[in-house]
């Protein structure tokens, strides 16, 4: 990823941190005041109606990106830190963006046909 | 006033010191430990108890020195443990009987205790540590005006300008350790002394080198290298002004 200044991935490293905190708390937050009930299809706290509220979702979705985007940039950040050369900077960058764009298909696709459910 | 000089006395304490010494023997490619049992007093140094060493009972055994008074930063070595200059630990003070003195550590060794510091001097030139000014021919020109510097601007900086690149805080460093292309603390810190005076025009120039995989952003603040720097340096800190300055977009405080 030389094409992008180190900067500027870190900085996103840092926001997706950040956002993270308040994404994970919300998700956590559904889980109150029953977790077993926040699990259950139906139930007033039941997963068919946080696939009904906007807010979450778009919380969800954030989640996925940021998680991905943030796990992405320290895994890389890690690999490059144990070892060194060339052809593995290469390799761990197209490693990287190909685990990360698979993941955030997968993703999108669980969410988005989850939500074609309701 | 004459009695007064008669009572100033320097006590002069005598001790026999074990040294135990790791060798780089480049024939063999590897390393051994010799001991020296070696007297010194409370005013020598570990520099002074290995030239008294190579004097009297190993002539072969190899140490870099120069300066002897903490200006050059040639006997920089690991002394029980820690990087130090040798010219400026005292045995007295260091409060063990047995001694160990290795090479620095992050270098390659070349014998001995002497290693080759062309990886520390090339990092430390990749960041351009001197003046930069776009225009190349107006130090020629004005030199009524040349390069005003406040106090204060000065201050922003006088820290970093301290550095003898010893070479200890690059041993410290355990991403050094981790990552042999990782500039290193004392680089960084020099980007950042050169960037932070009012005189220099080159920040963006170091942008390529210290904005890279292997700039600032492989330090990961243990902090070793501002404990070890015998000369009060903090690269730390530099390190962190300069992700500051990349975070924000501005160029360090001028």
């Amino acid at each position: 990823m030389g094409m992008v200044a180190k900067s500027t991935l870190m900085k996103w490293h840092y926001i997706t941190g950040l956002i993270l905190v308040v994404v994970v708390g919300i998700h956590l937050a559904f889980r109150w005041p029953s977790y077993e009930a926040s699990i259950e299809w139906a139930g007033p706290h039941g997963v068919y109606e946080q696939l009904m509220n906007t807010g979450y979702m778009a919380a969800i979705f954030i989640l996925l990106y940021a998680a991905t985007y943030h796990a992405m940039n320290g895994l890389r950040t890690l690999l490059l830190e144990l070892h060194q050369g060339r052809y593995w900077n290469v390799a761990v960058d197209v490693v990287i963006i190909i685990v990360g764009v698979f993941i955030v298909i997968v993703g999108t696709v669980a969410l988005v046909g989850a939500l074609s459910v309701i | 006033m004459s009695s007064a000089k008669a009572d100033i006395k320097i006590e002069i304490k005598r001790r026999v010191f074990t040294f135990r010494v790791k060798r780089y023997d480049p024939k063999t490619n590897g390393y051994k430990w010799s001991e020296y049992k070696v007297e010194v007093t409370n005013r020598q140094t570990v520099l002074d108890a290995l030239l008294k060493i190579k004097a009297t009972q190993d002539a072969t055994l190899a140490v870099r020195y120069s300066c002897r008074m903490g200006t050059c930063g040639s006997c920089a070595m690991v002394i029980n443990g820690t990087p130090r200059l040798a010219c400026e630990t005292k045995p007295f003070e260091l409060g063990t009987d047995v001694i160990t003195v290795e090479p620095l550590s992050n270098l390659k060794p070349i014998k001995d205790l002497v290693t080759d510091m062309d990886d520390f001097f090339e990092k430390h030139k990749s960041v351009d540590p001197w003046l930069i000014r776009k225009d190349e021919k107006e130090q020629f020109e004005k030199l009524d005006t040349y390069y005003p510097q406040t106090e204060e601007q000065l201050l922003n900086y006088l820290e970093f300008s301290y550095c003898i690149k010893c070479g200890a805080c690059y041993a410290a460093c355990p991403m050094v350790f981790l990552n042999k292309n990782y500039l290193g603390p004392q680089a960084l810190a020099a980007a950042y002394r050169w960037s932070a005076d009012n005189r220099d025009e080159g920040y963006v120039l170091r942008l390529k080198v210290i904005d890279s995989d292997n700039g600032v952003w492989s330090c990961h603040y243990s902090g070793t290298c501002s404990k070890v720097c015998p000369k009060g340096v903090d690269p730390a800190l530099a390190i962190n002004l300069l992700k500051k300055s990349l975070l924000t977009g501005k160029p360090p405080a001028r």
